[in-house]
């Protein structure tokens, strides 16, 4: 370190002896600083003279010809920030000085109090906490970059719920600028949001101490746009009670959410489009044999028609009298080429399987109606037998050719909290899979066909589904794997590896459920779907 | 002799609901009704089968299996399937071995008509041999260049369905094909489609492309075996004289379907030349050898050799894809058109004449030295006096 260093001072004093005494206390000053010293006598000339030259520190008197107060402060920290300054003044005035140091002078010393000692501490004080004030305020101001450049929404609360952060992004989200939110409430900001998920993170967040995430939460913009964010509240942990509080971290997700919906969407109509092809067989098989049956009804009345035409005059002659009608040998003939005996087995067996057509065309009807159940998001109570019935229908094509289906459903099952829609599709990916797996066993047997068994029950605070298959189980190699997205064992082209990975984000994800599966190599698998039959809190 | 009809599904109420509604045909018809494809093969090979309708989804062995294994092993039994399913995949599958395809639901009538139709056909061929062979027949040869030309254009990155329209409508097997297509129930059209632009337009872009590239439902004709046979000057002449009969029936103004019909018709009168000389190689190298001593025919030359003219083989295989009737008119007669008992210009009528006065003009006639022209027939008509008009249209 230097040893000898030289402090440039100006003083600002229009008293002369003021101005002398200052100088003269500062020369007595020994040790290993020297000081030098500049007098002006106005303000003006003080602005004039630090355009010109640099100094350490101003010495300042209050009450100049040219400036009262704290006027010669303003003027000086305006121009000149950098510098620091000490109040020389004879001013009592205890309100005034305390107001210009909170404005940021370093120091002041009372004329009747000046020594050479003091006023030289005074001076390399000042000068080292106006370094410490500027390394505060660059670091501040770094700060301030950092999280201007965030561009996720940040607000900070205090403990007394005051707006304490709110960074440019958030100013572009909400149309609302920092310093219109500083220092307000931040319950009453007016900020719309899903206000009550914020409020219960906040509270679990204060409890806890943990940070806490909140997903898919809604908001509506500055335009009023709605959109969705992805939250992190964290507690702060300050010394002082001014810095504590929580922080809100938001990541805007109405892009990604909108992808997932529009991808879900197609995946429904992917879905309903690829068993769109198996439907209309499951209409058109019934709708054949229906009309075939109808046709023959109309061919064997007209028969049945004639028959009773001739019967019906052979009853006349014979109520007039006539013994021995020509009619009778009408009526033989006629006999004869109605084919009234196959009539006779057959018209009930063809009304009752048209009667059969007609239901099960109105069943699948019924049932697509069920299964695409036009998306609500929102869980509510729904039969789950009745779900899995028409999903089975709905997919009845798919499995019909390779398995028999047996259902041992639970008559006494109570309704389950459920996104109707997504159960569905869970069913129908755990039906289609079933399904390949017993077609995989049957075509290199060449064997008959396998079986698929679903079931529900009660147990205990849960509802659980199994569906077994007869395929070929799955192998120890790929047990951990099934869940995975795009785990596939189908060959390319035939499975996109979704099915189980959407079927398990269904289940334990949106539902609190779980999805397992208990298997056996060459017998095949169970897969059990537990619900939870109390609506459960899922994030 | 009653014909005998072999019903195949799985579903034992719709088998139930045919039997009751075909029951009128019983004097006709003998029928049998199977639930499963082994069933099926059970019963052709204990008896004779005139024609088999098969459901496609069926467990164990599918309608298209079924058909590919009566295809080899009983050729002679026409092949039809009555299927519910919408999947174009299956249907494609289908394309080769099912002769005609149906959707449920089948109108009774159009169900009886068809297979009636397709027994009929058994007539046109007295030749058993022949008869089984022709209907293993799946597909007719293309003329090298334009099967080439009709490939470059689908694999170039801006193919248009009108180029590929036009290509296909000049050549005889493409256009076959594409008529037997767009009129079977695959693509859900109601009425008959008889211009092959038209059938092209139908089936769309990614149709034929899948048809062409992948499925390849089109093969080059191989050249080898058609010695002494001018292939381009039959070519010229199927075109030509479909173009002729067009302009004939346009002439006297007959109805835009006899028009199209015409068209195509005279386009394919001579298939079953084709035919014969691509997969009898042989045996028509004899045809034309009779023909060369100049002592007969050419129908006498096939009759001998083949017990079958090229006007019955084209009219036979055609007939069996479904190919509308008329179309299928023009083929069988357009050289005794008097069998047919027609009255007023249909298709056939315009391809005889067509047919007749190219040869004519031509000096070398393809046929033979056949009087070219039915002048009996068309004066029977009323329209030997038109034919001096038509003459001026060439």
């Amino acid at each position: 370190m230097n040893s000898h260093l030289d402090i440039k001072i100006l003083l600002i004093e229009d008293n002369p002896n003021d101005a002398e005494l200052a100088k003269v206390k500062l020369a007595e000053v020994g040790g290993s600083f020297s000081y030098e010293l500049f007098h002006v006598e106005l303000l003006s000339e003080a602005l004039v003279f630090l355009q010109e030259s640099s100094v350490d520190v101003i010495l300042l008197d209050l009450s100049l010809p040219d400036a009262q107060g704290d006027e010669s402060v303003h003027a000086l920290q305006k121009n000149f920030s950098q510098i620091p300054i000490v109040i020389l003044s004879g001013s009592k005035e205890s309100s005034l000085i305390l107001r210009i140091v909170q404005e940021g002078v370093q120091d002041y010393i009372g004329k009747n109090r000046v020594d050479g000692e003091l006023l030289a501490h005074a001076i390399r004080y000042s000068i080292e906490r106006k370094k410490s004030e500027r390394a505060l305020l660059n670091s501040k101001a770094e700060t301030e970059r950092l999280l201007a450049s965030i561009s996720y929404v940040l607000i900070g609360v205090s403990e007394h719920d005051e707006v304490i952060q709110w960074n440019l992004t958030a100013e572009k989200f909400f149309g609302r600028t920092a310093s219109e939110m500083l220092g307000t409430s931040f319950c009453q900001c007016g900020i719309q949001w899903d206000w009550q998920k914020v409020v219960q993170g906040i509270l679990q967040c204060s409890e806890e101490g943990t940070p806490v995430h909140l997903h898919e939460l809604w908001y509506l913009n500055g335009n009023g746009k709605k959109g969705f964010f992805d939250i992190t509240l964290t507690r702060m942990h300050g010394h002082v009670e001014e810095s504590r509080g929580f922080l809100i971290l938001a990541n805007d997700i109405s892009e990604r959410k909108q992808l997932e919906i529009e991808l879900s969407l197609a995946k429904k109509m992917e879905s309903i489009g690829q068993l769109a092809a198996g439907i209309a067989h499951e209409i058109n098989t019934p709708t054949q044999f229906v009309s075939d049956n109808l046709r023959f009804l109309q061919d064997s009345f007209c028969a049945i028609q004639t028959v009773l035409t001739t019967y019906d005059q052979l009853f006349q002659t014979v109520e007039a009298g006539q013994t021995n009608s020509p009619f009778v040998d009408a009526i033989k003939r006629t006999l004869a080429e109605a084919d009234l005996e196959f009539m006779k087995e057959e018209i009930p067996k063809a009304l009752k399987q048209s009667l059969d057509g007609a239901n099960r065309v109105s069943n699948i009807v019924r049932a697509m109606k069920d299964f695409s159940h036009p998306g609500t998001e929102e869980k509510k109570p729904i039969d789950l037998n009745r779900a899995i019935e028409s999903t089975a229908i709905v997919a009845r094509n798919e499995w019909k050719y390779v398995a028999d289906m047996v259902t041992d459903l639970d008559p006494a099952l109570p309704l389950v909290p459920c996104q109707a829609g997504e159960f569905n599709q869970v069913i129908l990916n755990l039906l289609i899979n079933g399904a390949h797996t017993i077609n995989d066993v049957i075509s290199q047997t060449e064997g008959d066909k396998g079986k698929i068994t679903i079931s529900t029950r009660v147990e205990g605070e849960w509802v659980e589904v199994r569906i077994a298959d007869t395929g070929t189980g799955i192998s120890e190699a790929v047990r951990d794997k099934i869940f995975d997205p795009f785990f596939t064992t189908k060959e390319v082209g035939k499975g996109t590896g979704q099915g189980l990975a959407i079927a398990h984000d269904i289940i334990v994800n949106k539902h609190g459920g779980t999805l397992t599966f208990e298997t056996e190599l060459g017998k095949g698998t169970t897969f059990v779907i537990r619900l939870p039959l109390q609506r459960t809190h899922v994030c | 002799m009653k014909r005998r009809i072999l019903f195949v599904d799985d579903e034992a109420n719709l088998l139930e609901g045919l039997k009751r509604m075909l029951r009128p045909l019983r004097h006709e018809w003998e029928m049998e009704f199977v639930g499963n494809g082994a069933a099926a093969l059970e019963c052709l090979d204990r008896s004779n089968w005139d024609v088999v309708v098969s459901d496609v989804r069926m467990p164990s062995m599918n309608g298209v299996e079924l058909l590919n294994k009566i295809k080899n092993q009983h050729p002679h039994t026409v092949r039809l399937l009555l299927s519910g399913q919408a999947d174009t995949e299956v249907i494609m599958d289908a394309i080769g071995p099912a002769h005609q395809y149906l959707s449920k639901p089948c109108d009774a009538e159009l169900l009886k008509t068809t297979i009636s139709r397709a027994c009929a056909l058994g007539d046109l061929l007295q030749d058993e041999k022949i008869k089984q062979l022709v209907s293993q027949i799946e597909t007719i040869p293309s003329l090298p260049s334009l099967y080439l030309e009709l490939e470059e254009e689908l694999q170039s990155c801006d193919s248009s369905l009108g180029r590929a329209a036009a290509i296909m409508s000049k050549d005889v097997g493409m256009t076959a094909k594409i008529l037997k297509l767009v009129n079977s129930a695959f693509l859900g059209i109601q009425q008959t489609v008889t211009d092959p632009v038209q059938a092209v337009r139908y089936l769309g872009l990614d149709t034929i492309k899948t048809l062409v590239l992948t499925i390849k439902v089109f093969q080059q004709l191989d050249q080898s075996g058609s010695v002494g046979f001018d292939m381009q000057h039959f070519w010229h002449h199927s075109l030509s004289t479909g173009e002729q009969a067009r302009k004939i029936a346009k002439e006297e103004r007959a109805p835009q379907p006899v028009v199209e019909a015409a068209l195509a018709g005279g386009l394919l009168h001579d298939v079953g030349m084709l035919l014969l000389l691509t997969y009898f190689p042989q045996r028509y190298q004899e045809t034309l050898k009779l023909l060369a001593n100049g002592e007969c025919s050419l129908m006498e030359a096939e009759q001998e050799t083949f017990g079958a003219t090229h006007a019955e083989v084209g009219a036979y295989l055609l007939g069996l894809w479904g190919i509308p009737i008329p179309i299928i008119e023009a083929l069988a007669f357009h050289h005794c058109p008097a069998k047919s008992l027609v009255q007023t210009l249909t298709p056939l009528i315009a391809v005889h004449i067509a047919n007749g006065l190219i040869e004519e003009k031509d000096l070398q006639p393809l046929e033979g030295n056949s009087p070219c022209l039915d002048l009996a027939f068309l004066i029977e008509l009323g329209l030997d006096d038109r034919l001096q008009n038509w003459r001026e249209l060439l």
